[in-house]
């Protein structure tokens, strides 16, 4: 009994070692972290998030769920918050393990698989964005630990076992912090809806039990997502569930679906045998046990398709889907060895699913890692250097992605940056900024740093890159501009404005 | 007695609340109403909200001859109107309540049919507004209620029917259906009565149709959004909440399994046509998902759950759903227009501009601008709304003025009016808005929110 714990506890720590490591490697963390690690900042110093953001767009309201917030802030009251950021997502994402082994036991009953699935889960590739403090870190935890209890309730109900009531219990305060964490909870809502469409046609009993757990559930969802975002439903209307997302740039964020990006993030090994174990299951075995699970593989598809949900948040939750899916599959492989002529391989199969899992899941995870997308430690001195050398009230242009620094380590108003709920000229100002990195026309450049008030333009290396700028930018003169910073990435102060020509000139 | 019995428990309660429903749900819809009447003369705003009202008061007298509302007003002076839409609610309410006995609907589906409409955005803007369907509901039921009555004091309810088969062409037909369907297939009468109640309603019907032009529809007098005109939270300008919507589906599932499905389902079915075909029509399917929501809402309540606890949260996350979707709308009203702005600008534009002027603005000003500036506004959004939508969309999203101003002259625009909603909505940079800085457009009158602008003639 205490030897799979170990086990697990073995491969829960290796894990998280190895994260840690990979974490402290990297200097900075993803672009998208720092919107975070402010509203942390914030609940630490005032005790709510920044809803009225005056910094962000040169000022604009914020819709988003804080629980993701609190929690890091509540560690934040104990350590420096830049190593919560470090270590809060990578303890998280790696408590990915015991739970996994834990769904993949309930539903094959099999232990080694159930080890193999946990293995699985702790070396995704999809997940192994380790300097990423984002939201999804906690909502993929959470939702299977949700979805762990839902198996319990099921199976209490089935035996009137007093237990229920404890799970029960568990499940709504899980799924209430699920909701109070990313309206992507709608996977299990939709995923328990399909469940409960595949058990009538498959002729599996659902339990009273499991109907009222999932009337509430659907309606706490709604009420929790009415009050955090009433404002951006009434703003936006239905165009509130593509979160109003630039046309120009929606392709980036759902982007089609890609084989090859999938089995690469995802990994072959496992990609394959939940396929194989979600076939048999469906049309070969009509196991009833894995319905869930392929429930919410169906919902998570079906979202994705209708660009619901980005295509990277659908592939981490399906990776994990499909790694307790392999505990299924190894199951039916060892059965099936142990009736074949070559039963006496059988105690290879383990060990050879190690080593192939190692060279298809562990080493491609190590190399996302090394592969993310983060600031360089110069470009961030660079934002650092801003919030010493410019007035607080200056507007300053950097890429869509280097926003949030602006805010952060500049802490002076941007342009843009990727939260585009609540913006009404979110289409607008992309397009600005893509003109003020791309135009060759002083006039055009000048009319629209004026629109905006920009005063200072930063062109760090990635922007170069981003937008194919050999140098500097095309209209950048020293007549209208003064190069106040320059290092790989360089600060221009815009001197003049467009207005009406002297007579006299 | 002792303490425990002197206490009411929460079913006592809700018993109470049951018994004396009339009475407190009465008081309730008053509340809502005088409470936007009050905040709309606190903001010196029209009291009358929404563009059909204005519509009514303006150009249906001329249009609609033997409408019942245009015939209403010739008896009413104009500085009452205002009391006529909370009044026609509260009489559809007392209405349904002798009906509700009548039938013998259960004391708890009267209540949240009754609380569930009461609640329910369409049905609170309908108490502020002056609606052909909230008066055709209200005929329809006193109708009802007379027909039901045993002497011939029945053969009163032609009065109620007729004059309800005079609003358009669409509520008449289902008014001849309703009856129909009550006569032949529930009661299965082989009366005189029902013959000629049938055939006095298929008459108005054909005269009012094709001797006197009623419309099929009447309305809309909005641009059109399927999605927000269904669902309030959309930010639509009625139509239901969200958490009405889901009992309705809980609701559909009930009766699914209940006899009368073919009549629900066909009823639905026509309902959700007429609202795609014209958004207008939110009313009567409005008034499904409200009956639909209140027996899911009673469905739930009344089942022997297992996890009683789990009951309880989920009809109070319910009820506070439904609330705060109403509550929501009801601070969203003060900020419709008609605002005090409009009627400031308009009467400027009444005052200081000719008698001919043709009056350009966004298509939900048209009726406003009949009524407070009296010129003729370029739209008319209820007479061909998809010429008029699409001619809406050409001058408002025109990039260049080798666009804009062949539109504007082909429809002899000589004033414009950009309301506040105009200036937050309409890009200032690009396409309308900017284009208002050419030299034809001369600004007449301005204020920090809305701007009156002349269109000069192209000079030779």
């Amino acid at each position: 009994m205490k030897k799979p714990i170990m086990v697990v506890g073995g491969v829960f720590l290796s894990v998280l070692l190895i994260r840690l490591v990979l974490a402290f490697m990297i200097p900075e963390f993803t672009y998208e972290s720092y919107f975070h690690l402010r509203q942390v900042e914030h609940i630490i110093e005032t005790g709510f998030p920044l809803y009225h953001d005056p910094l962000s767009y040169g000022g604009r309201e914020l819709a988003f769920l804080p629980f993701f917030h609190y929690l890091a802030a509540f560690f934040g009251l104990f350590l420096p918050i830049t190593l919560v950021a470090k270590i809060l997502p990578n303890l998280l994402t790696a408590l990915l393990v015991p739970i996994t082994y834990l769904i993949s036991k309930k539903m094959t009953e099999h232990e080694t698989g159930s080890l193999i699935a946990a293995f699985i889960a702790g070396f995704l590739p999809i997940l192994y964005f380790t300097n990423g403090f984002v939201v999804n870190t906690l909502f993929l935890p959470l939702i299977f630990t949700a979805i762990y209890f839902y198996l319990n309730i099921e199976e209490t109900a089935k035996k009137n076992d007093p237990k229920l009531m404890k799970y029960i219990y568990i499940y709504i305060a899980v799924f209430f912090l699920l909701c109070l964490t990313s309206p992507l909870a709608a996977i299990m809502l939709i995923g328990l809806g399909i469940y409960a469409l595949l058990s009538l046609l498959e002729g599996k009993k659902i339990y009273r039990e499991e109907i009222e757990v999932m009337l509430f559930s659907i309606f706490l969802y709604g009420w929790v997502q009415f009050l955090f975002f009433k404002k951006s439903l009434l703003d936006e209307g239905i165009s509130f569930v593509w979160q109003n997302i630039p046309s120009t740039i929606i392709a980036q964020y759902f982007p089609k679906f890609s084989l090859g990006v999938a089995l690469v993030l995802v990994s072959i090994i496992p990609f394959v045998a939940g396929a194989v174990v979600v076939y048999r299951s469906l049309f070969q075995l009509k196991n009833q046990k894995s319905f869930l699970l392929i429930s919410l593989v169906i919902a998570t598809s079906i979202l994705t398709w209708l660009r619901l949900i980005r295509f990277r948040q659908s592939l981490a939750f399906f990776s994990v889907v499909l790694a307790i899916l392999f505990a299924a599959f190894y199951k039916d492989i060892e059965h099936y060895i142990k009736k074949t002529k070559l039963s006496h391989l059988q105690k290879y199969l383990l060990p050879l699913t190690i080593i192939i899992l190692i060279f298809s899941t562990v080493l491609p995870a190590i190399n996302t890692a090394f592969l993310q997308d983060t600031p360089s430690t110069e470009e961030v001195a660079t934002f650092r250097w801003i919030k010493e050398n410019t007035p607080p009230s200056a507007t300053i242009l950097a890429s869509l992605d280097e926003g949030h620094l602006v805010t952060y380590y500049s802490q002076r108003k941007n342009l843009i940056d990727d939260r585009f709920m609540l913006i009404d000229d979110a289409e607008t100002r992309f397009q600005s900024l893509t003109s003020l990195f791309t135009t060759k026309f002083r006039t055009e450049a000048l009319d629209l740093a004026g629109q905006y008030n920009i005063e200072y333009f930063v062109l760090t290396p990635t922007a170069k890159e981003k937008y194919q700028l050999k140098h500097e930018l095309p209209y950048i003169t020293r007549r209208c501009f003064d190069t106040v910073y320059q290092n790989e990435t360089t600060i221009f102060k815009l001197k003049c404005q467009l207005g009406p020509t002297n007579q006299d000139e | 007695m002792n303490d425990q019995q002197q206490k009411m428990n929460p079913r006592q309660y809700f018993n109470h609340l049951l018994h004396h429903q009339k009475i407190y749900l009465c008081i309730l819809l008053l509340v809502l109403s005088t409470a936007i009447l009050v905040l709309n003369y606190l903001h010196q705003k029209p009291l009358l909200m929404g563009g059909e009202s204005y519509y009514y008061l303006s150009s249906a007298p001329q249009e609609l001859l033997y409408n019942p509302l245009t015939l209403i007003f010739k008896l009413i002076p104009d500085q009452l109107l205002f009391l006529l839409p909370p009044l026609i609610s509260l009489g559809t309410m007392v209405l349904f309540y002798v009906l509700a006995e009548k039938i013998k609907i259960s004391e708890k589906n009267t209540f949240f049919i009754a609380l569930f409409y009461i609640l329910t955005p369409t049905f609170i803007f309908t108490s502020l507004t002056l609606s052909s369907y909230a008066l055709y509901l209200l005929l329809v039921l006193g109708g009802a209620n007379l027909l039901l009555l045993e002497s011939r004091k029945k053969y009163f309810s032609i009065i109620p029917f007729l004059l309800a088969s005079c609003i358009d062409t669409f509520s008449a037909m289902l008014l001849l259906a309703g009856i129909a369907g009550y006569f032949f297939i529930f009661k299965k009468s082989r009366e005189r009565f029902p013959t000629i109640i049938i055939a006095s309603v298929a008459a108005m019907l054909i005269v009012n149709a094709v001797i006197l032009n009623t419309p099929f529809f009447i309305g809309p007098f909005l641009i059109q959004n399927r999605a927000s005109d269904l669902i309030s939270d959309l930010g639509g300008f009625s139509g239901v909440g969200f958490f009405s919507i889901l009992l309705a589906f809980i609701g559909l599932i009930i009766y699914w399994q209940k006899k009368n499905l073919p009549l629900l389902i066909s009823t639905l079915v026509i309902f959700i046509a007429a609202y795609v075909f014209n958004t207008h029509t939110v009313f009567f399917l409005s008034l499904l998902i409200v009956i639909l929501a209140s027996a899911g809402f009673e469905y739930l309540l009344e089942q022997n759950w297992k996890i009683s606890f789990l009951r309880n949260a989920v009809l109070l996350l319910l009820l506070l759903g439904i609330s705060f979707s109403a509550v929501a709308y009801h601070d969203r009203l003060s900020h419709y227009s008609p605002t005090s702005v409009d009627q400031k600008a308009l009467g400027w534009i009444q005052r200081n501009t000719p008698k001919e002027a043709v009056v350009l603005s966004a298509p939900e000003n048209s009726y406003y601008i009949s009524y407070f500036a009296q010129r003729k506004p370029v739209f008319a959004l209820h007479q061909d709304y998809r010429q008029q939508d699409d001619l809406s969309q050409r001058i408002f999203t025109s990039y260049y003025i080798d666009n804009l101003f062949p539109l504007l002259d082909e429809n002899k625009v000589s004033i414009i009016y950009v309301s506040e909603d105009m200036k937050r909505k309409f890009p200032a940079q690009q396409e309308f808005l900017f284009l208002l800085q050419n030299e034809r457009f001369k600004l007449l009158y301005f204020t920090e929110e809305a701007e009156v602008w002349s269109f000069e003639e192209a000079k030779q």
